[in-house]
Parts: C-alpha cells; structure tokens; sequence
C-alpha cells in the first residue's frame, strides 16, 4: 500500500469526492462519520454546517494567533460568535476577551461580561475569573466586591492561580469580605505554588511582616527571589532591602529554599 | 564624493534577504512541525477506531454486497439472462477481494501507527529547523539529476511528516548527506548561495511552500478527522464507550442485513437456479 494514503486525509463530504476516493479511504471516512455524529450527540453539539464548536473555536484560535493562517481579528470574531452560540464555553469566553480588549469588534465591557458570565455558569475557571475582575473594577456591570468574590471563589477552588491571587487580595482588603490575613495567605499560597509572580511577592509581603503568618525573612527571601527571576519589579526592590536585614546564616537557609523550590518545578 | 561601487547599495540588502529568509524559515519549521503533530494525533485516533471496529465494517460491508450481488443474481435469471448473471457474480467476487484487501492494508497501517511521545513532539521542532534549511528546490532546477534527488528527498521526507515517522526525520535532519548516500542518490548542496538574485528565489519558494503547509493544516483543521480527533481529546473515554455502542448497532444492521441475504437465497433456489449461490 502506497504508505502516503494511509489514514490519509478524507477531505469534507461531497458525494463526489466520496465516490471517487479508494476504499480504504471511504472506509475510513465512513467510521469517521458515523462515530462524530455519534460523539456530538452525547456532548450536546449541534451540527452547524460541518464544523462543531470545537472546531469552529479552534479555527478562531488560528486567526486570533495567525496559526497557520494570516491573523485575521475579525474572522476569529465570526469562528468564536458561531461556536459561542452552540453554548460552548471556550469560545463563549473567547468572545469574552475579543469584546474586553476590542479586537476584532469594537470594545465592549457589557458585551464582554455576559460571555463571560455564560462560559462562567458553565464552570469554566478562565472565564468565573473575568465575570470576577469585571464586578472587582466595574467594568460593563456595576462594582460589586461581594460579587466579584463570589465568582473569583469559584474558579479559585478549581485551582486558577489568578483568581487565587485575587481572592487573597480581597481578603487583605477586606473586599466583599471580612478583612482575613491568615485567609489572604491560605489563598496567596496556592497561587504562589503555580508559580504566579504576585502572588509570590504578595505572599513574600506577608512573611516579611508577619501578616497572617508567622514572620520568616527566610521564606519572604525564598518568595521575592522566585518573583524577581520572572521579571516582578517590586519584588526585586524588596528583595535587595530584605537582606539587609538578614544574617548570612539566613540568607544561606532562604536561597537554599530558593535553590529547592526551583529544581522541582513549582 | 559620491560612490559608484554597487556593493554599498547591495551589501543591506542582501543581509535584509538573508533576514527574511530566516524568517520565511522559521515560520515554515512552526507550520510543519504543528501540521506533524496534529496529522499524527487524528491519525492516532483513527487507527484507534479503526481498531475498535474494523470486525463489524468488514462484515458489514460483506453483507451489503452479497445482497447487492444476490439482488442482480435474481433479477438477471427472472429476465433469464444468464449472461448478466455470471457478470455480476465476477463483479462481486472482485468487490469482495478488494475490500478485504483494503481492511487488510487498514489493518496493517493501524498497526504500525503510535501515538507520538511528549518528547517526541518537542524533538520535532528542533527538527524541522534543520529540515527546513534543506528546502531549495529552485537551486537544481537547470540540473535533471539533482533535481530528481531533491524530488526524492522531498517526498521521503513528506512521507516521514504524514506517517509520523520521526525516525525518518531525524535520520534526515541529522545527516542529509548520509541520508543521500545510504540510498545512492547523487548528493546535494544544501548550503544558501550568497547571491541576491538565488536568495531572492529562495525566499520566493520558502513563502509558496509557507502557503502550501498553511493549506494542508488549515484542511487538516477543516476536516471531520479533525474535528473528532479535539473531540475524543476534550472527553476521554468518550471513543471507546461510543465505538462499543456503535458496534451494537452495526450488529443489528447486519442482522437485518443478513436476513435480507438468506430471503434472496431462498428467492433464487426457488427459481430452480442450478447456479451455486455465492
């Protein structure tokens, strides 16, 4: 058998096509057929010309990136809106982003917030998080703290370090909370532990004063200096001043962390 | 003063060139090596299916033509012309050596295909970044025999690429030259020329096989291959549950189809054929 053919492409359904294809390619397309329409039936797709969502978002992907093709905003625009209309979350919150950041479509935060709240409902963590910056700074719906904590929680539990870092910061501040130190830290180390640059300086802040934990300049020195290599300027500056006040013996235990924490991936 | 000598205007340009044929390269390694993996990962899932169902196809496909033949078996000897009758006896026995030849070539070919390894596919990059810089087709286009080479080359490597054969690959980006020799094929010059008008060709033929490789992915995207390929990913599991019940209804079918076989049987013994009925 001529090795290029196998499972070679079955180009897109057309009767014509189909008759003239070898048979081991027609048998291929045929099973190939038969089980999409099989698995768009148990994950709730409709068939919308000949794409699903999924390709549809991934087709937006390639034009929003230039993957492959030339970037186009406004025909991702088109591939998120029709995969977004089937309900299907990634491109919902694909959307999202385009309306939030007026790329391919003009700017608009209300626009932006309902995607988002539709891909959000749908418990998808990326987008929980933007319906909660959104409440957090007012944009496209009212300022709300308690709302914005309640989305943040959602997607902060399902492990987004983003929404980790936020939900701390609105511990610390007492938004939409009661102000909570110790809860503040509890959510700034899971974060820290993506190795999310913030919530490492944050989280160095804290040990560094002594706020919701114990104060340990060793641990404040590991933190900043995790921070500062992935370019957080504040912790860089925090950094330099923290040892100062630390004695060789620490700063030895501190970068010894720092030396551990970076050979198993974070 | 003013100058006369060329080279001042030339000399940027040429490293201008050489800048966007850089470039045109890398982006052509990205497309190839993406197009590499994604053709491998539908085609993994393929053969997964193909695995997973083959038993029931083949029978299937069986029944279809014994019924189809028997049909036109009947309806030749109710018009009492034989000769029809034995052409579409020969026509089925084709039919039916051709189809299990092509579920035997299927089989052999999911045999052989496996998933690509993460490391692997982080290899093809690097990879593709060698194999790239061995792209001059419009270098031996005044030379018949290296050009045949180059043709070979190429197609052994496009061939590697849509089996995700990376053994090939590497073989190749490694050692071109070996590559060459160990099939005795003429050998190449694989180096860039330093002439603007052969790098200006260069970058032509690196910018249509740019739009080439963008094609084939964005078919490859396009494709229901495709689509069920993202879709087995998004849900795993989701594949081997649907092919069970898909064979469950392929069993009905063939049932159904099977019965239809025998009543046509019976239809031609009735007719007193002394045919043997196939």
């Amino acid at each position: 058998m001529n090795n290029e053919n196998d499972f070679a492409l079955v180009r897109k359904p057309s009767s014509a096509v189909e008759k003239a294809a070898p048979g081991a390619k027609r048998i291929l397309s045929g099973m190939v057929a038969d089980m999409l329409a099989l698995v768009r039936q148990e994950l709730g797709l409709t068939a919308e010309q000949n794409i699903s969502a999924v390709a549809q978002n991934n087709l937006g992907c390639c034009y929003q990136d230039g993957q492959g093709v030339a970037k186009d905003y406004a025909e991702a625009v088109m591939w998120f809106r029709k995969a977004a209309e089937q309900n299907y979350a990634p491109a919902q919150n694909n959307l999202g982003y385009c309306y939030a950041n007026g790329r391919g479509v003009e700017r608009d935060y209300a626009k932006a917030v309902e995607w988002f709240r539709k891909a959000a409902e749908q418990n998808d963590a990326d987008a929980q998080f933007c319906v909660g910056i959104s409440y957090e700074h007012g944009r496209g719906v009212e300022k709300d703290y308690a709302e914005a904590v309640k989305w943040y929680r959602k997607a902060a539990e399902q492990n987004d370090a983003a929404s980790q870092l936020h939900l701390g910061s609105c511990f610390v501040n007492g938004h939409g909370v009661e102000q909570d130190s110790e809860k503040a830290v509890e959510w700034f180390h899971k974060a820290a532990e993506q190795n999310e640059p913030v919530a490492q300086f944050y989280l160095g802040i804290c040990y560094e004063h002594g706020r919701g934990v114990s104060r340990d300049f060793r641990e404040a020195y590991r933190l900043y200096k995790l921070a500062a290599e992935q370019n957080e300027e504040n912790a860089v500056e925090d950094l330099k001043n923290i040892v100062t006040h630390m004695t060789p013996t620490e700063i030895a235990e501190g970068e010894r962390r720092y030396s551990a924490s970076r050979a198993q991936p974070i | 003063m003013k100058t006369t000598s060329p080279t001042i205007y030339i000399v940027p340009e040429l490293e201008q060139l050489r800048q966007f044929v850089a470039g045109a390269r890398a982006q052509l390694a990205e497309l190839e090596t993406d197009y590499t993996k994604e053709k491998s990962r539908v085609d993994a899932v393929q053969a997964v299916l193909f695995r997973l169902l083959r038993v029931h196809y083949q029978k299937r496909d069986k029944l279809r033509l014994t019924v189809d033949y028997r049909q036109k078996f009947l309806d030749s000897l109710t018009r009492g012309d034989a000769e029809k009758a034995k052409q579409a006896e020969e026509n089925f026995e084709q039919a039916k050596t051709q189809s299990d030849k092509d579920y035997e070539e299927l089989a052999a070919a999911a045999d052989k295909k496996k998933n690509l390894t993460a490391e692997q596919e982080a290899e093809l990059t690097q990879l593709w970044k060698k194999l790239v810089k061995l792209y001059h087709p419009d270098r031996f286009a005044n030379e018949p025999d290296k050009l045949e080479t180059f043709h070979k080359l190429t197609a052994a490597i496009n061939q590697a690429k849509d089996n995700g054969d990376i053994e090939t690959l590497r073989e190749i980006a490694e050692d071109p030259e070996g590559f060459l020799l160990r099939r005795g094929w003429a050998t190449l010059d694989f180096s860039d020329k330093e002439e603007l008008t052969q790098l200006r060709r260069l970058h032509e033929t690196l910018q249509k096989e740019i739009t080439a490789v963008t094609e084939s992915l964005k078919e490859l995207r396009e494709s229901p291959d495709y689509e069920l390929c993202q879709l087995a990913e998004q849900k795993p599991g989701v594949l081997d549950e649907l092919a069970a019940e898909r064979g469950k209804q392929l069993e009905i079918e063939n049932a159904e189809l099977e019965k239809q076989a025998e009543q046509l049987a019976k239809e031609i013994k009735k007719l007193g054929s002394t045919e043997k009925i196939v």
